[in-house]
């Protein structure tokens, strides 16, 4: 069973949807690495998920946090939301330039 | 209330001492005290029970936050995030008209979608940016070819 997991993940790795910018031009964009990233995390390696893209978890628990406030309504969400949305887009913005400044753009 | 309308100037000082209709009432033209026709009910802030939801509230919300993760799959980041925008900024005008008609949590859920659009939205307009940038500064036969792109990189220091 675990096996075949394996097989699937795998295959999904070589079947990634391709960024435009990365196909035709062979630069990554800001969100690049992101699906090797949630893969990395469905492997169960939080490390190489980090190092691929480090706002991955982050996302993926703003996204979960959302969707349960939405059903539940609690008082501090939005602003919550807000805050975490914000972070989230400056770990975006500071992993970009980390990358450029350390050639690993190509 | 109706007196009080008909007066030229409201912002004026009017001495209640001297209207005698007015004397038992309580003041409702200074600045502090809400306006008698709009209550506050003791439950809305739990999020108001009876009052509907902005009708845009949960789809802004939603389009907010999936602008970041979309914001490299051609555009489709600008497209969610402008979407949430506009539809988060009506239903605050929406609001505004009329702040009892609606719950004051899908107001607050409406001001988060309009936050998290706006971040997604320059967020891809920053990328989109960058990929104009690339074709002027390199020329667009280069970023077809990795090889003449890596050489031009190459010869200008970058690696």
């Amino acid at each position: 069973m675990d096996h075949q997991h394996n097989n699937f993940l795998d295959w999904v790795g070589h079947h990634l949807l391709s960024c435009p910018l990365k196909f035709y031009f062979g630069i990554d964009c800001p969100g690049c690495g992101l699906q090797r990233s949630v893969l990395a995390l469905l492997r169960g390696n939080f490390l190489d998920s980090f190092k691929l893209y480090p706002a991955t978890v982050p996302l993926i628990l703003i996204v979960l946090f959302s969707i349960i406030h939405l059903k539940v309504d609690f008082k501090f969400g939005a602003s919550l939301i807000k805050i975490a949305f914000i972070g989230i887009a400056s770990i975006i913005l500071i992993n970009y330039i980390y990358k450029i400044y350390n050639h690993q753009l190509i | 209330m109706s007196e009080e309308q008909e007066t030229p100037q409201q912002n004026e000082p009017i001495d209640l001492s001297k209207r005698e209709d007015l004397a038992n009432e309580p003041v409702y033209n200074n600045p502090g005290t809400p306006p008698p026709f709009q209550p506050a009910p003791p439950f809305q802030q739990f999020g108001g029970f009876g009052q509907p939801n902005l009708p845009n509230a949960t789809i802004a919300l939603i389009l907010g936050i999936l602008s970041i993760p979309a914001c490299c799959c051609y555009g489709l980041g600008l497209i969610f995030g402008i979407i949430a925008w506009v539809l988060a900024g009506s239903d605050i005008k929406k609001y505004n008209l009329n702040p009892n008609a609606y719950s004051i949590s899908s107001y607050k859920n409406t001001k988060a979608g309009k936050v998290c659009g706006i971040i997604g939205t320059i967020l891809s307009l920053l990328y989109i940016i960058c990929l104009i940038a690339m074709i002027v500064i390199f020329g667009w036969a280069a970023l077809k070819d990795p090889e003449t792109m890596k050489e031009l990189l190459r010869e200008k220091g970058l690696q």
